[in-house]
């Protein structure tokens, strides 16, 4: 009896010792991560990295068989970005997008050196603007944005030198003896607190993300941004002119639409004008009513999408660029 | 060139039939719906959640559905029988892949 219960026991300690080692070697197995991509982890997550991103895109890359050397470039480019004071994650976001998409080796690190140079462009023009780094990075992310939908750098700088020389007006209107006959127009130009500055900038940098995402080409978008504000439009009439633009837009041709606003501006149109009635319905952006229940109508239907290879020009959409098979980045698209 | 053209013309009318993508929404969600015909398989990313892979929910012979929150904006796309597919969207934005991704943007 005393013999079977030895047996038993030692019986369930051998069982107890190899799940064990079993689960070690798995958990090791799918991580199979070397000391120098460890120290790489271990140095971003020292240096204010999230934890979870930087682990989560070594074990995706490794899952990918990447090799070594691709990831410890992407460590580095995502350590580079942060010592940069650019935001790190959305470089890390980028790799998984393409690890999600299937893209190729190459194609990823391109993909992550690009956010980067957007990220770092935006935030130098952002800061031309305000010396106060959590502003700057709001206005900064917003021309990021911008230029990921299609806005080229020539056409933001335009839009950023009108936003900087407005800045510089109203210093000097705030130094000069003010004229009474020209009063209103000066309140219209005057961007007093850092607050005004703001939200100013970041109502045209809106607008211009917003037409662009529309389909609206970058000179188009660029174009209507910078009438308005040759115009003196103030932060509340762009922000008019934008959910006027967006609620019209969707029952016709955006580009065409940019083009009419333009012309209305040009000829001296306020914003409360431009949208007909003007403002919005509140509805919402994505397409459909933003009234309770089912009643959502069809975003867009058929076209173009097949499941691969497509790409993209001008404004349409179609599949994706890069299938499956890694190959990534195969359809060639006009945007930035 | 008349048999072309006829050719387009159903050509874009087939295509009009195979893929719809359209939102509607609740309190506080947006139901995201893809309607493709021949596909097995339909997962879903977004930049939500750093563009992991969520199977969508099949709510018909060739409808599928998610359902995310209303009040933030995220950028998808999708992975039909494991090949990315973007639909046919309202707003997008370049991928930095040499494709767009849809662009969801709440309401101001």
């Amino acid at each position: 009896m005393k013999e079977m219960k030895v047996i038993r026991k030692t019986g369930l300690a051998l069982c107890i010792l190899l799940l064990g080692a079993g689960n070690l070697w798995c958990v090791q197995s799918a991580e199979p991560v070397s000391p120098s991509l460890d120290a790489g982890t271990q140095a971003l997550v020292q240096a204010g990295i999230d934890e979870q991103d930087a682990r989560h895109m070594i074990r995706l890359m490794v899952q990918n068989r990447f090799q070594e050397e691709t990831m410890l470039k992407a460590q580095a480019l995502v350590m580079n970005t942060h010592r940069a004071g650019l935001p790190a994650e959305k470089v890390m976001h980028k790799a998984f997008e393409g690890l999600a998409k299937g893209a190729g080796e190459p194609q990823i690190l391109q993909a992550m050196e690009r956010v980067q140079a957007r990220y770092a462009y935006a935030y130098q023009q952002a800061e031309s603007l305000t010396p106060e780094p959590q502003r700057m990075r709001r206005m900064g992310d917003v021309l990021a944005e911008a230029l990921s939908s299609g806005v080229s750098p020539d056409d933001a700088d335009r839009v950023m030198d009108r936003l900087r020389s407005r800045t510089r007006d109203t210093t000097q209107d705030q130094d000069r003896n003010q004229d009474p006959d020209k009063e209103q127009d000066r309140d219209r130009r005057r961007l007093g607190t850092p607050d005004e500055v703001e939200g100013y900038a970041r109502e045209c940098l809106l607008t211009l993300r917003d037409l662009s995402r529309c389909g609206v080409s970058s000179a188009g978008a660029s174009g209507l941004v910078g009438q308005a504000m040759q115009h003196q439009y103030t932060q509340q009439e762009m922000r008019t002119l934008r959910q006027s633009f967006l609620e019209r837009a969707r029952f016709g041709n955006p580009q065409a639409l940019a083009r009419q606003y333009a012309s209305a501006i040009q000829a001296g149109e306020r914003a409360d004008r431009l949208g007909g009635a003007g403002g919005t319905s509140g509805a919402a952006y994505g397409g459909a009513a933003a009234s309770q229940g089912p009643s959502g109508q069809s975003d867009m239907s058929g076209g173009s999408g097949g499941t691969s290879g497509g790409g993209t020009s001008g404004g349409g959409t179609s599949g994706g660029g890069s299938g499956s098979g890694g190959g990534g980045g195969s359809g060639k698209g006009g945007r930035r | 060139m008349r048999r072309a053209f006829i050719a387009a013309v159903l050509a874009a009318v087939f295509m009009q039939g195979c893929a719809s993508h359209y939102l509607r929404y609740t309190h506080k969600e947006v139901k995201i719906y893809l309607r493709h015909r021949g596909g097995k398989e339909v997962q879903f990313a977004s930049s939500l959640d750093g563009y992991r892979l969520h199977a969508a929910r099949r709510v018909g012979p060739a409808t599928w559905m998610v359902s995310l929150p209303s009040q933030a904006e995220f950028t998808y796309f999708y992975l039909v029988d494991g090949r990315m597919y973007v639909p046919p969207c309202r707003f997008k934005q370049s991928d930095d892949f040499g494709s767009l991704n849809c662009v969801f943007m709440p309401s101001p």
